[in-house]
């Protein structure tokens, strides 16, 4: 479902391809613009020369005529020689027309110019026959022969037909120029919808770079993500570790003391005790991967503070001393173990009750990391006996030597006014 | 040939028949590998209830190794993980030795051990001493 919503990244897809495409289209209108400026420009360079030859033939034809009128009249030969020149010129005007047009003419074009050289060629003959009866010395009849008008009337449709020709080319000439006109108007509009395509496609740009440093902080944002799962991981791990240790823990201390004590409500009693007793232990942190979690002040007092009463005191001096989790459950239930030993045969047995000083120093263990901690249990009562089974095999001495033990440690103890005994661990 | 016992059984079934060896089976020597010492305890007290002897408790991996040297013994309970070391050097030293052992683990991956020891059968903790006893010896001598 999600695969088939319409991403940006395929919207800036479109939007790129028809940028492109409008800028082709833009580039081909500003290379039609050029073309259309060149056809202009040439039509321009054909039609000055058109309309230069136009009146070189008109002005050479007048000329001609002029001169032929004056010869007439006067007879005198500058005239003559000026008919000439007129006819001389205007033959090499009508013959740079047809260069200018050749193979450009159009058919109404082809059809002016043939008329004009028609006409011209009559005029020519015309003014040529009364230049010949000048020089023969019959003047009167060129003379009647200018007055019966043919000449003027010739000139007059010669005139016509340049006129006709010269408006041609001015038309073609006009059509040129708003052609060109027109071409550069839409050239300027292409250029225009260019340069909002290249803004559009820099906004393009601009919102992929926003994305690429949005995506840079994602990125971050993940890795932080990825150690703090690790991180949680490795806690949750560790926690697995420690109940499923507790469980076995708790399911010794059942068999354990079930073994030991065949009544069944004392067994459940010491068995609550016991349980509760690493309850109290562990409630005092949530550790991570086996750091220090607490200290041994703490622990003595949580473990010994439920059982204390005006008559049962204790007292605790040492210095500090931090504890890692693994120390807990030995610790915590050899401390538990005094304490109930010391409620049934020891110190605060009796109604006078009694104290009990727990103390302890520290020194660096010489082979290997870490100390070793010497604590000392010093209970001191003027009414407790010591009890008949104060034994070596007795389960309360093993279970404690065990756990410290379980701490490369020791235990040894004697009886004077009330339980004296020394611990020794390595706190790791 | 597949001897071995179900580990995931629950621990009353061990418990109904827990009492002395029986008369046809030797006092065995046995050796307990256990770092955290109530299980360790309990293990001791059980082994000793059904009649056989505790020949010593280990805690730690030099210490078993150490052990393993000089001692003669019939068969071994290895929990696995001793204070984050593995206990399988000293798993080695005993299939050398032809003494048949059993893993009493409360964590790790039971088919990885069970893939590298063949011989020996891993039990989940927790599971009746007699029944790991009972596999102990009901187990062929790995050669």
């Amino acid at each position: 479902m999600g695969s088939q919503r319409l991403k940006p990244i395929h919207a800036l897809l479109v939007i790129v391809v028809a940028i492109a495409m409008l800028l082709v289209w833009g580039a081909k209108g500003t290379v039609d613009a050029f073309k259309a400026d060149e056809g202009s420009q040439a039509q321009t360079n054909q039609t000055s020369n058109t309309v230069k030859y136009i009146r070189q033939v008109q002005i050479s034809l007048v000329d001609s005529e002029t001169a032929q009128r004056g010869f007439v009249i006067t007879a005198d030969m500058d005239y003559f020689e000026a008919y000439y020149d007129g006819v001389r010129r205007y033959r090499s005007a009508i013959e740079n027309l047809n260069l200018v047009l050749e193979g450009i003419k159009t058919r109404a074009q082809v059809e002016l110019i043939f008329n004009i050289e028609r006409l011209s060629e009559e005029k020519i003959a015309e003014m040529s026959r009364s230049v010949d009866l000048v020089r023969q010395g019959r003047r009167d009849e060129a003379s009647a022969l200018i007055e019966q008008g043919d000449g003027k009337m010739l000139m007059s449709d010669i005139r016509g037909n340049l006129d006709a020709l010269y408006n041609l080319d001015r038309g073609a000439l006009e059509e040129a120029l708003a052609e060109s006109y027109e071409t550069q108007e839409n050239s300027f509009r292409r250029l225009i919808a260019m340069g909002i395509g290249v803004l559009l496609l820099l906004s393009c740009i601009i919102y992929l770079f926003v994305r690429a440093i949005s995506l840079d902080q994602t990125l971050d944002l993940l890795d932080e993500v990825n150690a703090e799962r690790q991180r949680s991981d490795l806690l949750s791990k560790e926690l697995n570790h420690r109940v499923k240790n507790l469980f076995a823990v708790i399911t010794s201390i059942v068999r354990l003391t079930g073994r030991n004590e065949k009544k069944t409500d004392i067994a459940v009693g010491k068995i609550t005790d016991r349980i509760l007793a690493l309850s109290r232990a562990h409630s005092l942190t949530v550790s991570e991967e086996n750091k220090d979690v607490t200290d041994l002040e703490t622990l003595v007092r949580t473990l010994l503070t439920p059982y204390e009463t005006p008559s049962r005191h204790f007292k605790i001096i040492g210095p500090h001393l931090e504890l890692s989790q693994n120390t807990l459950t030995p610790l915590g239930l050899l401390l538990h173990e005094l304490a109930t030993n010391a409620l049934k045969y020891g110190a605060w047995s009796t109604e006078k009750g009694g104290s009990i000083d727990v103390s302890w120093d520290t020194k660096a263990d010489e082979s290997q990391e870490g100390s070793i901690v010497t604590l000392f249990w010093n209970e001191s009562s003027n009414s407790a006996l010591q009890p008949t089974d104060f034994t070596e095999t007795g389960f309360g001495f093993r279970m404690m030597t065990m756990s410290m033990r379980q701490l490369d440690g020791d235990i040894q103890r004697e009886w004077n006014d009330g339980l004296n005994l020394t611990a020794q661990f390595r706190k790791g | 040939m597949e001897r071995r016992i179900e580990s995931d059984r629950p621990v009353s079934e061990g418990l109904s028949t827990l009492g002395l060896k029986q008369d046809s089976e030797q006092e065995m020597r046995i050796l307990v590998v256990e770092d955290e010492a109530l299980i360790a305890l309990q293990l001791e007290m059980e082994i000793e209830d059904i009649g056989h002897t505790v020949a010593g408790t280990c805690m730690n991996l030099p210490e078993c190794l150490l052990f393993l040297e000089d001692s003669e013994i019939d068969g071994a309970i290895l929990d696995v993980d001793l204070r984050g070391v593995d206990v399988f050097p000293a798993a080695e030293k005993l299939r050398q030795k032809n003494i048949p052992f059993v893993f009493h683990t409360g964590h790790g991956d039971k088919r990885q051990i069970e893939e590298r020891f063949p011989c020996s059968t891993v039990f989940k903790k927790p599971t009746s001493t007699e029944i790991m006893l009972k596999q102990l010896f009901a187990a062929p001598l790995h050669i």
